[in-house]
């Protein structure tokens, strides 16, 4: 049915052009550099119309001698002219300044009129991208668009960060799908086998690959209706970049270097009183810091015992069992000081491009080198990128596009993970130095061990497992490298069939092998005590194919059409390899699996193909109303069922109606209302029940059937041969405005949308004979408002400047789990991020205290709060209310400033790492020492009486005051898992930073010009330099999960930095 | 001229797009996983869900409840005072509904093997029995049928035990004995050792439902010897070589949950120590080497001992048959069947075959005879009948002898209900009640609207007990 439809579309679209033959007149329309293609020609009045040739030649039916041609092009002041008795005719069009700002680029890649345009979207353009000098090009995004929210995952150079639009869409995960010029472009963020998502290390975004020096612009188009072109890969809307394409004329060719400073920007404190051990007496293996008084020791050298076993450093220092703790020192900074240095990073990039008439080319490279903030982190990238443009004869023409991106990094363990830098720093006791952490151990017959792990719960190395890593061991024994190899590359075809009718045929290839190698030598921890070899290779492969068809007519007077008809063909496989190889047969530093006696391999491949047609019309009526309708019909491999997504939008430029002339305070008004419908495919390969082999554990006792010798059985969680596309509907509706001159634009937008038939797995009753069961079941809604400003305070020759920003807001909901009580992103015990029915998704699940009906804490007899045991509450919100940006451009003669603000407010974040720390003792807030004034009850009941100096806090939840001492802060009020009050560990996450800021100098003029030089801009950027929040210890702005739907959960999450960076770009 | 060119370029690029779109995306089939795998590949899945169900977490918990464990620490030291939670029967219900019941559907469906069709009947009839012993009234019959299951009645679920042994024994039957199965772990696959299995757990089941005739005629076709004895691992060479092939018990001793659980000072600990009060040792019996061999802690853990990696843990038993005999012997046959063959299990404790333990320690098990159960004999000081002093020695050996098996959590219920005065003294942990069953899982709760609500407490007896 749907073949015929657009079959018939087709034909009756095609065969049009042959109507009203009268008076030919021919033209060309140039402006001052030469010939405009691309123009178009209509007969003013008629519905008679032309498009300019690669010559800027035009020829159209002029009906009489009275007929007025209006020639327009997007970016140039439109004109008309007379006709009259002429049968050739030269029309020039000069750029229009204004209106160049105004064009943007549709999802597909083509340009278009902005005040056209009816679908909500957002330009960033490339100064703003390369001004941010972040290395990666994600994070340079951040504040810069409304209802676009960036969120880091952590410093650690190369690491992803996460993009959402207008909130999460789907349980399932709603990234916005990134088109670079009208190519889809990968953008996945794989966390892998070896690194789980709760620990590992910082995986990197695929998005980042890119040379930010490459961007001519960026888009981000919000809504379903612009998105319904793209289909299931738009349900998190879409971001659409243009890069840069040389031009005719000279070769212009540009040199630019920065050099980036980074430095940590929060740190948890950390208390410097108390010594290991447990109450209040000193333990050298004890794995918390609520011992002695350090200052109350009797100082000196450590008394030891030196007949046994020992520990012999690296460096030749020898540490024996301790039999009386003596010394007075603590080395919480020099600690610190041998983990964390300031990060630099250095990148250079190099652009050359130009042309002729014919054909132009584009060349660019970039190298960055960059050292992180933690030692041994690192990450280099090397890019090359060429492009050209051909034109074969006045109606074919091509561009391509080749890019080739190669980087590695090596990144530093962190999370949930005993091998991990933060939890092996943080818990250290103050008392502790870890700089001796390699070394050989001698048993107490004098049996060497070399190559031995010294940390602070086995300070002689005395066992193989060092319980928690020492950091020292984390960043340089330990190696977690990724190298990737990517190409892109595209080539579009461009045929001038008729003046009205162009044809594009597009295909683009994204192609990128990831191999990742994780090492931990012998004696680490995270159960690596044996050695772990870790090897994840991915490649994925992205293939897209479009056939485009672009018409344009004018339909009656005042009334003119644009269609679009298109089909998108496209193949995304990926095949994952991981080898894991442990029990090592040496203690070798040698990174092969060749030094294990088990190995195991594991292949994973995934598959997915996907086919679309789609056609969208605008129409625009005397400049007045824009109305754009578009079908999509799309079926994925993976669906069983294909779908139709409808979009509406229509713009109402009310002004127009206005007669404003230049003195009017309004200049421009325009109402946007629209309508559209996206997807989400399921997960390919989700059909089938196979078979699998399987572990049968029931309590801390697995029997698997690899063991065994192998086996099979039925998967328990069944395929479903009726999966199909998740929907999402979106309704908005928006307002612009531009008031004095254009000098204060606004525009603001409310959008609600539903997503239904989100995919679920749904637990079955075990007497069904199965687990679960995959199915199209769950729904959420989401809902806010977006406002954008940019305001003109000064237009003067010499000087400039304005005002911009933009806030935004999101509400969601989870309206329907299939009657699951919660769907968690995240994995552990604590605190969870989750969907939950009638909640916001991602909100923050874990143990609360026991309250009273008024809300009042229900507390136990000696006025401590109690743990609630029936089960996980919802305690903490990780969305914020609101978010927004606000920031001052200007331009004085040759200097130009930025800065930016951005804040985010109303959003929680579970302080899981300050929680923790508490129950280890470790943490400033539990060194204090207090004086009694009145006897005072501690968590076990004990009355400690007026006048005693104690180490601990006073506090008050609702039955007078009570001490918090070590009996509080191990029991329920810090540690871990679900027997502590974990709700005691959110915090408002609320921050506001100065997100930019920076000030350029452009050297031009005739002292560069005689060098040979158009310009040379000196720059210097501060990123991050400013937050204030009430968190203590970390940037908020950190996700111990990664770029995933579940967030606001920090745990040992490596911290986030601050950079000072300078730059010199050298222009010719 | 371009025009048309290009119009049918279009036209049928985008006709043959069309056609061939059903094709171009018909690619979803899973390239990772099989989709056609041979059933009998699938009869070791079942094994080793069933060995869960046997000798895993329940099992070891109904060990706390019966006085042959402690659990002390953490979970087990909450649930050994009889604080449990639905979910804790999460897993073992899985175990026997897809790891068992879902995969003998494909079994019985696909497979032309009748060795290996026996073979998965047993081991679901052992599952299911279990189950109804442990949790009562279950779903068994419309499982695989209705996706809400009835819960059917204990008794019904052993009756349709009793129809599955049956069919098992006909498809074994039908097999020359000689034929082997090798890829089953606990037999080897010999039909023989099977159809002997099978009678045992016709036995086991006519004791639970008190048929005292029926489980002595299917106990004289049992299992005949060690070597026939259903037990974990027993034909798997490679048993204890890595952790995940290991014995259970060396597992959870090993691993993170390594101290919540001992046998140390548990009551049956105290009934094999010669110098405990309680001491079941006389003139006649040493324990001290079956002692050594069911110490049970994570300091004790020993290569000749059940918790070593490579102990085989007993699932349906020599010792169990021939105490099935001696019970139900005596009870339909008289005081001189069941001395018989207690004396039977006695002098094959003798011969040191039957565990393994510090081969330094003694061992004894003399035969007893009649005068021994009178009044004042060794094994009735308090001068109870000469029968009810045999019924508590049988019962008393046997709740030694089937250590590492659900049976004495069963026997302890049944003897409670039938014989109470010879019932053996095990301590209540807390409260003054005795458990009398499992609680079903929370997933069944949670998605089966035909479960019981509420669900019966810890406390309430399963129908064969009322």
């Amino acid at each position: 049915m749907i073949k015929k439809l657009f079959l018939c579309m087709l034909t009756i679209l095609l065969s049009s052009s042959y109507m009203l033959a009268q008076r030919t007149v021919n033209g060309t329309v140039r402006d001052n550099t030469g010939p405009l293609p691309g123009a178009t020609v209509v007969v003013k009045g008629t519905s008679i119309g032309a498009t300019t040739d690669f010559d800027g030649k035009f020829s159209i039916n002029a009906p009489n001698n009275n007929a007025i041609l209006k020639v327009s092009f997007i970016g140039y002041t439109s004109v008309e002219v007379a006709v009259g008795d002429k049968s050739t005719i030269e029309i020039m069009l000069s750029e229009d300044a204004q209106a160049l700002d105004e064009v943007v680029v549709t999802v597909l890649g083509f340009k278009e009129k902005r005040d056209d345009v009816a679908s909500s979207y957002s330009v960033i353009n490339a100064e703003s991208v390369l001004g941010a000098k972040e290395p990666t090009v994600i994070n340079s995004l951040a504040g810069k668009a409304a209802g676009l929210s960036i969120t880091g995952t952590s410093a650690d150079p190369g690491a992803g960060s996460n993009i959402q639009i207008r909130g999460v869409s789907s349980i399932n995960g709603s990234a916005p799908l990134i088109v670079v010029d009208g190519i889809p472009l990968n953008n996945s963020n794989l966390e892998g086998l070896a690194s789980g998502l709760d620990a590992g290390v910082s995986q990197q975004s695929r998005l980042n690959d890119i040379n930010p020096d490459d961007i001519e612009s960026i888009q981000v188009f919000k809504g379903a209706s612009a998105g319904s072109l793209y289909g299931s890969q738009a349900l998190g809307g879409v971001i659409v970049i243009t890069t840069k394409r040389g031009k005719a004329g000279k070769l212009k060719a540009s040199i630019a270097t920065t050099l980036s400073i980074d430095e940590i920007n929060r740190k948890h404190s950390l208390q410097t009183n108390y010594g290991q051990g447990s109450n209040g007496i000193y333990n050298a293996t004890a794995a918390n810091s609520w011992g002695d008084k350090i200052s109350s020791r009797a100082g000196g050298e450590d008394t030891v015992n030196t007949t046994g076993q020992y520990f012999e450093a690296a460096d030749g220092s020898l540490y024996y069992p301790i039999t009386k703790k003596n010394s007075q020192n603590v080395y919480t900074d020099s600690n610190f000081d041998q983990v964390f240095q300031n990060g630099m990073a250095q990148d250079v990039k190099l652009n050359l491009s130009g042309g002729t008439e014919k054909g132009t080319f584009y060349f660019s490279a970039s190298h960055l080198n960059q050292e992180g903030i933690m030692k041994q982190s690192t990450y280099f990238k090397n890019t090359v990128t060429f492009g050209n443009t051909y034109k074969f004869n006045d109606w074919l023409s091509s561009s391509a596009k080749v890019s080739y991106i190669n980087s590695s990094s090596n990144r530093i363990q962190q999370g949930s993970n005993t091998a991990g830098i933060y939890l092996g720093l943080l818990r250290n006791p103050a008392d502790f130095d870890i700089s001796d952490y390699i070394g050989t151990y001698y048993d107490s017959q004098g049996n060497p061990t070399p190559l031995r792990h010294r940390s602070y719960r086995r300070y002689l190395g005395n066992t193989t497992n060092p319980t928690y890593n020492n950091p020292l061991w984390t960043i340089n024994e330990q190696k977690s490298d990724t190298k990737v190899d990517r190409v892109l590359g595209s080539i579009d075809f461009n045929i001038q069939a008729t003046p009205w009718l162009n044809f594009v045929v597009r295909s683009g290839l994204d192609t990128y092998n990831d191999d990742r190698v994780y090492f931990f030598p012998l004696f680490s921890g995270d159960g690596a005590t044996n050695g772990r070899y870790q090897n994840e290779i991915y490649k994925n492969t992205e293939i897209s194919t479009d056939f485009i068809s672009l018409m344009n007519f004018n339909l009656a007077e005042n009334l003119s059409a644009k269609v679009t008809l298109g089909s998108a063909f496209s193949d995304r496989q990926r095949k994952q390899i991981y080898v894991e190889a442990i029990d090592f047969l040496f203690n070798s530093r040698l990174i092969n699996p060749s030094i294990a006696s088990n190995i195991d391999e594991q292949e994973q491949n995934r598959r997915i193909r996907n086919v679309r047609y789609y056609g969208q019309s605008s129409f625009d009526y005397n400049d007045l109303l824009n109305l754009n309708l578009g079908l999509t019909y799309e079926d994925a491999s993976s669906s069983a069922k294909s779908i139709v997504y409808p979009s509406v939008e229509a713009g109402l430029k009310w002004s127009n109606l206005l007669n404003l002339d230049n003195d009017s305070p309004l200049s421009f008004a325009k109402v946007r209302l629209a309508y559209g419908e996206v997807g989400l495919a399921p997960d390919p390969h989700g059909w089938e029940t196979g078979y699998e082999t399987a572990t049968y554990s029931g309590y801390s006792d697995g029997i698997s059937l690899t063991a065994f010798g192998g086996g099979f059985r039925l998967n328990d969680d069944q395929g479903n041969p009726y999966l199909e596309f998740e929907k999402k509907k979106e309704y908005e509706a928006g307002l612009d405005f531009r008031f004095f001159r254009n000098k204060l634009k606004l525009s603001g937008t409310y959008y609600f949308n539903e997503t239904n038939d989100m995919l679920l797995p749904i637990s079955l009753n075990p007497s069904s004979g199965f687990d679960s069961f995959l199915g199209n079941v769950a729904s959420l809604e989401n809902k806010g408002y977006e406002f954008e400003f940019d305001y003109d305070f000064v237009k003067k020759d010499n000087f400039s400047a304005n005002f911009y920003g933009n806030v935004s807001t999101n509400k969601s909901e989870v309206t329907d789990l299939a009657g699951v009580a919660s769907v968690d992103f995240t994995s552990g015990s604590s605190i969870k991020s989750s969907a939950v029915v009638g909640q916001p998704i991602g909100v923050l699940l874990g143990s609360a205290a026991m309250r009273n009906s008024d809300g009042s804490f229900d507390l136990d007899a000696n006025g401590f709060p109690k743990l609630d045991t029936s089960g996980d509450k919802v305690i903490g919100d990780p969305n914020p209310d609101w978010r927004g940006a606000a920031g001052i451009r200007a331009n004085y003669k040759n200097f130009s400033f930025n800065v930016l603000f951005e804040t985010s407010q109303g959003n929680d974040l579970a302080e899981r790492t300050r929680y923790v720390l508490y129950g280890f003792g470790t943490h400033a807030d539990v060194g204090n020492e207090v004086t009694l004034t009145q006897d005072l009850k501690n968590y076990k009941g004990t009355t400690i009486t007026a006048g005693s100096t104690v180490r601990g806090n006073i506090a008050d939840y609702g039955a007078g005051p009570v001490l918090l001492d070590e009996s509080w802060y191990t029991s329920l009020g810090g540690g871990f898992g679900g027997s502590v009050i974990n709700e005691f560990a959110i915090g408002d996450a609320s921050w506001t930073r100065l997100r930019e800021i920076s000030l350029n100098y452009s050297l031009k003029g005739n002292f560069i010009k005689k060098t040979g030089l158009e310009s040379i801009d000196f720059s210097v950027t501060g990123r991050n330099l400013a937050l204030w929040t009430k968190i203590k210890g970390i940037d908020p702005d950190v996700n111990q999960f990664g770029t995933g739907v579940g967030k606001g959960v920090e745990y040992f999450t490596n911290p986030s930095s601050k950079s000072v960076v300078f730059g010199i770009n050298i222009n010719y | 001229m371009m025009k048309k060119y290009f119009k049918n370029i279009i036209y049928v690029s985008l006709l043959l797009t069309f056609l061939g779109c059903e094709k171009y995306l018909d690619i979803n089939e899973d390239p990772n996983v099989s989709t056609d795998v041979p059933a009998e590949l699938l009869l070791k899945s079942m094994e080793l869900a069933d060995v869960q169900i046997q000798s895993g977490h329940l099992m070891r918990i109904s060990q706390f409840w019966t006085g042959q464990m402690r659990g002390t620490g953490n979970l087990y030291g909450r649930i050994n005072n009889y604080i449990i939670a639905p979910e804790d029967s999460n897993d073992i219900w899985a175990f026997m509904y897809h790891g068992i019941m879902t995969q003998n559907d494909i079994i019985q469906e696909n497979s032309q093997n009748d060795l290996v069709k026996g073979i998965a009947n047993i081991i679901e009839a052992h599952g299911i029995g279990s189950m109804a012993s442990m949790f009562g009234d279950i779903p068994y019959s419309q499982v695989g049928i209705e996706q809400n299951a009835a819960f059917d009645k204990q008794a019904d679920v052993y009756q349709a035990a009793q129809v599955l042994l049956n069919t098992a024994i006909d498809q074994l039957g039908s097999v020359a004995t000689s034929r082997r199965f090798t890829d089953d772990i606990l037999l080897g696959g010999n039909p023989v050792s099977w159809i002997q299995v099978a009678y045992t757990l016709k036995a086991r089941y006519y004791m639970m439902t008190r048929e005292y005739g029926e489980a002595y005629q299917n106990a004289l076709l049992g299992v005949n010897s060690k070597n026939n004895s259903l037990r974990y691992a027993g034909a798997y060479s490679g048993y204890g070589t890595t952790n995940e092939n290991s014995n259970l018990y060396n597992l959870i001793l090993s691993g993170s949950r390594s101290g919540d659980l001992t046998s140390l000072g548990s009551f049956n600990d105290n009934l094999l120590n010669a110098t405990n009060a309680t001491s079941r040792n006389n003139a006649k019996t040493n324990e001290s080497r079956r002692r050594d061999y069911l110490t049970l802690d994570q300091t004790g853990i020993k290569s000749n001992r059940l918790s070593a990696a490579n102990a085989q843990m007993p699932l349906v038993s020599y010792e169990e048959n021939l105490l099935i005999l001696a019970e139900a012997g005596f009870r339909s046959s008289g005081f001189n069947e069941g001395l018989t063959r207690l004396n039977a299990l006695r002098a094959y404790l003798a011969t040191g075959n039957a565990f393994a333990g510090d081969a330094t320690l003694p061992i004894k098990y003399d035969s007893y005879i009649a005068t021994d159960f009178a009044a004042g004999g060794i094994e009735n000081a308090d001068n109870i009948t000469a029968d009810k002093a045999l019924l508590r020695e049988i019962m008393e050996e046997k709740y030694v002898s089937c250590f590492a098996t659900l049976v004495p959590f069963d026997d302890f219920r049944r003897i409670r209900a039938t014989d109470n005065s010879i019932a053996l003294q095990i301590p209540i942990n807390a409260g003054n009640l005795y458990p009398e069953r499992f609680l079903i899982a929370q997933d069944e709760i949670n998605g089966n609207s035909n479960s019981p609500s509420p669900i019966p407490d810890l406390f309430v007896k399963t129908q064969v007990n009322q």
